[in-house]
């Protein structure tokens, strides 16, 4: 029986992920802690602002905003950048460069696998808590907000991993790595809107952030979900997601070609 | 008069290990200098907390963003020194008992808590934070009106001494659950999540999780107790509380120690059986 290699490499990162899954809940569980401070904080200054809108968000938007990016940062994240600079510094890239098998290929389907059960999880944490927050504060969020915030999260993980990918051929050019992409996930995670709303940056820098992709990763979908983006924006967004993610296949192309040209698969 | 020798002793080592720090440092200057740039990375993120402050002039309980800017210098100041004394020490912990090194530190004629957790310290990686934790501190200070008095500045010494000691109470725990477990990567996690969520003042929580973060587990005394003491509104208990709070978290975290040795000596015990066992066998 002949099996897809790439189906193979997406059965070992799914088994993989099960391996560490306790260590997976204690992650979630160390999201709660912004949460807290942020939603505190929030409500010190709509306690002070009254009813008045503070960054353009009411404030139940942003309590709404601060729960659920806390939760979807999480689950976007993609953390592949250690393992595949490894490989590059390391020389793990020869036996796949030797094996027929594309490298870009077995990465994703592996990564997929390793995200699945993640994701599900985490996805449903945060329909859950929409509908706990939904309740809390007498709001309604429509089916189609919901299934179009589940495609949207889709091409948020597809996006992080081509960003990430992208981010990991740097390792071809740079001596030591992890210190860069410490700095690197740090400041995406701000431009992507995971610690505050981008509107507290100030018209200027936002506008310079949404000609990146960043925004696209946590921006966009918690505030498609938390009915802040509508009508044709959304769509604008969706689009601007599938647009970001065929461009960053052909740079991650380019990049990968380019630095395989520099790579001298020392030890492996 | 023996602890006083022991003291001094400590110190002096401790001085070595600083002066063998900053040299192997030194040897990868690359490496330095981008150690500070990934903490001023770190320190950009924290000082988003400050642009919120300003920007929506918020009040908690009378404090003015101007004191709050006191209270967030203070948690990144003690940030830099977390960074400075500890970070890196706690890291290589995990590694020690992974790789079995910790059993070569025990042969060696000092004490063994004291080795791992000030034998590598960092001179880099602290500076963004000492200096911006410093300046907004000051900031917040003079725009508080608070006297610059010998006897504050005492007081804010001391309670930061305090928050020190804390800080190693706190922080030690998730690489002190590396001898139990292997992967405690999420228990780090949820430590560094704990100690950024320390960046406000205790006073924007209910009073709940005032009280878990003062007398459970005392993040709440690492950033509010020195700036409430130069404000005059720590209150006598408290007062109280935070000069036993040090001694009573370093203690329970000294029978901590213990048993995590004492855990790692029976299985090292039960392997050197095992393999005696197996070696007898063939």
């Amino acid at each position: 029986m002949t099996r897809n290699k790439y189906v193979v490499a997406f059965r070992i990162g799914f088994q993989s992920s099960l391996e560490y899954r306790f260590n997976f809940f204690l992650s979630l569980l160390s999201a709660a802690f912004p949460m807290i401070v942020q939603y505190y904080m929030w409500t010190a200054v709509y306690a002070n602002a009254g009813e008045k809108d503070v960054f353009g968000y009411s404030y139940r938007e942003m309590i709404m905003y601060t729960i659920l990016a806390a939760v979807v940062s999480k689950l976007v994240i993609s953390n592949i950048e250690s393992s595949i600079a490894e490989d590059i510094k390391s020389g793990g890239l020869n036996k796949y460069i030797i094996q027929p098998i594309y490298y870009f290929g077995f990465r994703i389907s592996s990564y997929i696998g390793q995200r699945l059960m993640y994701f599900t999880i985490s996805l449903c944490i945060i329909l859950a808590l929409t509908y706990i927050l939904n309740t809390f504060y007498s709001l309604k969020t429509e089916e189609e907000r919901i299934l179009i915030f589940c495609l949207s999260i889709i091409l948020s993980v597809i996006l992080s991993f081509l960003i990430s990918y992208a981010i990991c051929a740097c390792a071809f050019w740079l001596s030591e790595i992890s210190y860069f992409f410490v700095v690197t996930s740090l400041l995406i995670n701000m431009m992507s809107g995971g610690i505050f709303p981008l509107e507290i940056f100030g018209e200027r820098l936002q506008q310079i952030f949404r000609l990146l992709p960043f925004h696209y990763l946590i921006y966009f979908p918690v505030n498609v979900l938390s009915g802040k983006i509508s009508g044709h924006q959304i769509w604008q967004g969706i689009m601007g997601q599938g647009v970001w993610i065929i461009l960053l296949l052909l740079i991650c192309h380019l990049v990968w070609k380019r630095g395989m040209k520099r790579y001298l698969g020392l030890g492996g | 008069m023996n602890f006083v020798i022991e003291m001094r002793r400590h110190l002096y080592i401790l001085m070595l290990f600083a002066k063998n720090s900053i040299i192997s440092q030194m040897e990868y200057r690359a490496n330095f200098v981008t150690g500070i740039f990934v903490e001023a990375a770190f320190l950009v993120a924290k000082l988003l907390y400050v642009v919120v402050v300003y920007k929506t002039n918020i009040h908690i309980d009378g404090l003015t963003p101007d004191t709050i800017l006191m209270f967030m210098g203070t948690h990144i100041l003690l940030t830099g020194i977390y960074m400075g004394l500890f970070f890196n020490n706690f890291q290589r912990l995990t590694e020690y008992v992974r790789t079995g090194m910790l059993d070569l530190m025990i042969v060696k004629p000092i004490s063994l808590q004291f080795l791992v957790s000030v034998r590598h310290i960092e001179v880099g990686m602290p500076i963004p934070n000492i200096i911006a934790g410093s300046i907004m501190v000051s900031i917040g200070w003079s725009a508080s009106d608070i006297p610059f008095t010998l006897l504050n500045i005492l007081l804010f010494i001391i309670f930061i001494f305090i928050a020190t000691i804390l800080t190693y109470c706190i922080m030690i725990i998730p690489p002190l659950l590396s001898f139990w477990f292997v992967n405690t990567s999420a228990a780090s996690e949820i430590s560094y999540s704990v100690w950024d969520a320390n960046n406000m003042p205790k006073l924007i929580y209910n009073k709940w999780i005032q009280r878990i973060g003062t007398f459970i587990i005392p993040v709440f005394i690492v950033t509010n107790y020195a700036p409430l003491i130069v404000l005059h509104k720590l209150t006598k208990v408290e007062m109280v509380w935070g000069i036993l709070a040090p001694l009573i978290f370093f203690m329970l975290i000294r029978m901590l120690w213990k048993q995590a040795l004492k855990y790692i000596a029976v299985q090292t015990c039960n392997f050197g059986c095992l393999r005696k066992g197996e070696e007898e066998s063939l």
